[in-house]
């Protein structure tokens, strides 16, 4: 998995690149936008880390032009702002996670996989949480060697809440993954595809939180 | 001075009084003095026309005839025209030769003194004159009553008018300054209506010059305000990057240190780095919540002020909260009936998930939350209880102050904190005019921390 850093800060920079290759990424930082520009033609890496408060040009436009270089770029944005519209601005502007600092490392990497597992390039497209293995080429489902039986709902519905173990899936959220815009989504829908993931899975596997939604735990 | 309007109306029809009695007295007093030059005049003039028809067989003072006749016993001249109110002697030395019919016989009045001589007589003041024609001397005198009652009936007619229009006056100069304090009220009420956000300048150009100097003033002042506003939300923004980034870097740093020392397996070194690493989780949650706080304060609060359906924000706010509540093995769920409010939704947010964070630090492992939100009699409640141990009632009061914790710095619980958590839930929910409560919960036993937010009519409909 090739990322690109473009961080303005040297410090957050080096350790990032130090933690990311522990971790197994092939990455390259780089200190500003024209580099960032000029690194993202030669390397065309599969994901950019990018941070929005720059030096020498605005996050979001960089963002734009890094999107016209590489139409398949994905792009996690780091920023120090926290404003609900700077966070809109840049997943407007096409950026697919949104990162604000300080951050915990472990949370940085998780979203990191769940990007490249969506971009399908993962050298691992494997999910497996307590004996549940989810193959996303394949889109087999495994309990103990044991492949499982899911319909189409049932396994986006377990792929999206085990792509985000040990975060709350709420019901709208699911919603909005398994239909499109307009369809017509009956009000207990969710509840009846859980209920029927949950005859095929070990007991306890997906957790209900009362009022919100589900989750699974990440171990 | 409180009032300008009442000030002026009271000075000038003071002024106006002051300066009308003056004038009357004045007026009152030359008037009095001509009248009595022209009475003076007057009786002289009688005199001398009396004395002209009292013919009197003048050099011959041995003429004893003339003199029983007009010297002993002198009888009093009837003269229909002149009536009760003028009478006059006349004497030749001292020898009354003639004599009007109310006159007595006595000498009227000795030497003429200064000014308008008068004397009591018959009842009735009598100012008189003597008229000299050598040897004659004549007094002449006349009844004053009837010359000064007509001499003050003139006058006072003429000074009255002055006396009963000064209601009138009071009352135009209590609309002509009303009407001149009217730009002075207009501007008052206009800086009163503005929003606390307000500090637009005011138009000014249709101010008289007096109140445009004020408005000018104020407009400077205001953009100075904004300037001064504008410098402090770009420090906040600037020193939440400044600060941040760093802490990033630090907690990246911290990161790889334990994964090096998990690697050599140094119990030493991890010891020391948790301990780092706690200390800069407890600073970046301080930088957080003084810039949480700085940003909802009144006057930086932006008010992007929107409908916003509160299920949802919460159920999100409870999954961002969930990592921290899975790893404290504690359960929590959400009661609710859809509702909307009229808010900020970052703020809405910031004070869910400090109060859900708050829930979840203090209460002990395998706890239990429980988060409500609906309404109730047109207020719109936020109700996160738990089953922790509380806050005692008397400190109740006191946990909504900036940086006050529980038990002082060295919290039981040992757990981060700044202290300024309920404080910003606080002011936030004032600035949507709602209120914070906490009592101890029912349900659960431990603290019930409860957000109020009365229902705007706009979302009255949307929320039944």
């Amino acid at each position: 998995m090739n990322l690109l850093l473009i961080e303005d800060d040297a410090v957050l920079s080096a350790a990032l690149c130090k933690a990311l290759r522990a971790e197994g990424f092939v990455i390259e930082a780089v200190l500003n936008g024209r580099d960032a520009l000029s690194h993202c033609k030669a390397l065309m890496p599969e994901i950019a880390i990018l941070d929005l408060g720059l030096p020498d040009i605005d996050g979001v436009k960089l963002l734009k032009q890094l999107r016209e270089v590489h139409r398949q770029l994905a792009v996690l944005v780091l920023t120090a702002r926290d404003g609900t519209a700077d966070k809109v601005r840049a997943l407007d502007a096409g950026a697919d996670d949104y990162v604000i600092k300080p951050f915990e490392t472990a949370e940085l990497m998780a979203r990191l996989r769940v990007l490249s597992r969506r971009l399908g390039t993962a050298e691992s497209a494997l999910i497996e949480i307590a004996g549940i293995t989810l193959d996303l080429n394949s889109h087999n489902v495994t309990h103990d060697q044991q492949l499982l039986e899911l319909t189409r709902r049932e396994y986006m519905l377990l792929k999206a809440l085990m792509e985000n173990a040990g975060r709350v899936q709420t019901k709208e959220a699911l919603e909005r993954r398994l239909y499109g815009w307009g369809e017509e989504v009956a009000s207990n829908t969710i509840e009846v595809h859980i209920s029927n993931l949950r005859k095929k899975l070990p007991e306890r596997f997906i957790q209900t939180i009362r009022g919100v939604g589900y989750t699974v735990s990440k171990d | 001075m409180k009032s300008i309007r009442n000030f002026l109306i009271i000075v000038l029809l003071s002024v106006i009084c002051l300066v009308n009695f003056v004038a009357a007295l004045h007026g009152y007093q030359r008037s009095m003095q001509q009248a009595d030059q022209l009475i003076t005049q007057q009786l002289r003039d009688a005199g001398q026309l009396l004395l002209q028809l009292y013919e009197i067989p003048a050099t011959d003072p041995e003429n004893e005839s003339n003199q029983t006749h007009f010297g002993r016993q002198p009888k009093p001249a009837s003269h229909a025209g002149l009536g009760d109110d003028l009478l006059f002697q006349i004497w030749r030395d001292n020898q009354l030769i003639a004599l009007s019919s109310n006159a007595p016989q006595q000498r009227f009045a000795e030497a003429r003194s200064a000014g308008a001589p008068q004397r009591f007589y018959r009842g009735k003041q009598w100012r008189y004159e003597f008229v000299h024609q050598p040897p004659l001397v004549m007094i002449v005198a006349q009844n004053n009553d009837r010359y000064t009652q007509l001499i003050e009936t003139m006058i006072v007619e003429s000074i009255l008018p002055i006396i009963w229009v000064l209601p009138f006056i009071g009352i135009l100069i209590w609309l002509i300054v009303k009407r001149g304090l009217g730009p002075l009220r207009n501007l008052a009420k206009r800086l009163q209506q503005r929003g606390d956000n307000d500090l637009s300048p005011i138009e000014n150009h249709h101010y008289p010059e007096e109140i445009t100097g004020v408005a000018t003033a104020i407009n400077q002042l205001m953009q100075r305000l904004e300037l001064a506003f504008e410098r402090e939300r770009r420090f906040a923004a600037d020193a939440a990057h400044e600060l941040r980034t760093p802490l990033a870097g630090l907690k990246v740093n911290l990161h790889n240190l334990v994964q090096q020392a998990q690697q050599d397996q140094s119990n030493e070194s991890l010891e020391t780095i948790w301990a780092l690493e706690a200390g800069v989780d407890r600073m970046s949650h301080s930088i957080e919540q003084i810039l949480a706080l700085h940003r909802f304060s009144p006057e930086q609060f932006n008010t992007h002020l929107e409908s916003i359906e509160l299920v949802p924000l919460v159920q999100e706010c409870i999954a961002e909260s969930y990592t921290l509540i899975n790893q404290r093995a504690q359960t929590i769920e959400l009661i609710s009936s859809p509702c909307n409010v009229r808010g900020d939704r970052f703020a809405l947010t910031t004070v869910v998930r400090n109060l859900i964070d708050n829930a979840c630090k203090y209460t002990p492992q395998g706890g239990k939350l429980i988060v409500s939100v609906g309404t109730r009699q047109k207020v719109i409640f936020i109700r996160v209880e738990d089953s922790g141990p509380g806050i005692p009632e008397r400190e109740q009061q006191r946990v909504t102050s900036r940086f006050y914790r529980v038990g002082g710095d060295s919290h039981h619980s040992g757990i981060v904190g700044s202290g300024l958590g309920l404080s910003i839930i606080e002011s936030i929910t004032q600035l949507h005019r709602g209120q914070l409560s906490l009592s101890r919960s029912e349900q659960l036993g431990g603290l019930c921390a409860q957000v109020e937010i009365p229902v705007d009519p706009r979302d009255q409909k949307a929320s039944l």
